[in-house]
């Protein structure tokens, strides 16, 4: 079976795509460190805003 | 030392946030720092964590900018000396017993005259003998931030004394040991609250030490506004990484597995 990502920024394939194209297998990303990397910036950010910090 | 940026961001009246580095892997800790959080809140109290891991985090914190707040697993000066030569620039003690507890807590954090800190002048947190010794003293017993959790009767009953304390910069409530100690399991139920205020009323009153709660925890609920009117000064944020983690990548199997028709 043809093993390809999910949502790869160089080959933005969604799983819908992915299944058509007959992939078997696919790593989805962003990668724990991304996500996290994403969720506490947006939390510090919405933390700052909430008690009137820039 | 440089100057601690918890303590810089409380001295500017702000508030202080950090959030818990809970997975064992330092890359947490430079991401907390990028995300642009003041603190890395390093837990010895409820994790496997050893030394070696800490000190690392530690590292990982200096370079990404933010104050590395350790929570050791009780009162133990010698594993406090050991963080703080690392290079640790906090300390958490937990289930601080009485104004004793918290007495010992100040002996083991700072340096005469204010406590009996051991003296090693080739330490990590010494530059490795680089800075002159009494520049290192007098930097640290400034520099380096001691919270006390007041989360049992002990602790609770003699709240205002450990707040008048020199050596105590922060008088903290653990939200989860507070609840289990006044008996309410029910985050809604406004006693917690009214506990909680009567607590921060009489650290405010004494006018040294900030008090530390935590910010969105299940147990008590409170959000950055009403942690401001309390007079926090520092809160850890949560949801923990695990629990960022499982949520979205949770969310984001879901998303696939709906537009895949899967059930």
């Amino acid at each position: 079976m043809l093993a390809l990502p999910v949502n790869n920024p160089a080959i933005p394939f969604n799983p819908q795509e992915l299944l058509e194209l007959g992939v078997g297998y696919a790593n989805v990303g962003p990668t724990p460190p991304v996500l996290l990397m994403r969720s506490l910036r947006q939390m510090a950010q919405d933390v700052h805003a909430a008690s009137g910090q820039a | 030392m440089r100057q601690n940026r918890v303590k810089k961001v409380m001295r500017e009246g702000q508030l202080a946030i950090g959030t818990y580095v809970a997975l064992g892997d330092p890359q947490v800790v430079e991401i907390i720092g990028l995300a642009g959080f003041d603190a890395a809140f390093i837990d010895m109290e409820h994790t496997t964590f050893d030394l070696t891991l800490v000190e690392e985090m530690i590292r990982a914190a200096d370079l990404a900018g933010v104050t590395s707040i350790v929570r050791i697993p009780g009162n133990d000066s010698s594993l406090i000396l050991r963080l703080l030569d690392a290079g640790a620039e906090g300390i958490i003690v937990p289930h601080v017993e009485g104004l004793e507890g918290a007495k010992r807590a100040v002996d083991a954090v700072r340096y005469p005259p204010l406590g009996q800190r051991g003296a090693a002048g080739g330490t990590r947190a010494a530059r490795f003998g680089t800075i002159p010794w009494t520049e290192h003293t007098q930097q640290s017993n400034n520099e380096i931030l001691l919270s006390v959790m007041v989360e049992d009767a002990k602790g609770i009953d003699d709240v205002e004394k450990i707040a008048a304390l020199d050596g105590i910069d922060l008088v903290a409530v653990g939200p989860n040991d507070f609840s289990e100690y006044l008996g309410i399991r029910d985050p809604s139920d406004p006693q917690l609250r009214i506990r909680l205020k009567e607590i921060a009323d009489k650290v405010r009153e004494i006018g040294k030490a900030k008090l530390a709660v935590s910010m969105n925890h299940p147990s008590i609920p409170l959000n950055a506004q009403e942690l401001v009117e309390l007079g926090v000064g520092y809160s850890h944020v949560a949801p923990a990484p695990p629990e960022i983690l499982y949520r979205a990548m949770k969310q984001t199997v879901g998303n696939i597995h709906q537009s895949l028709g899967r059930a």
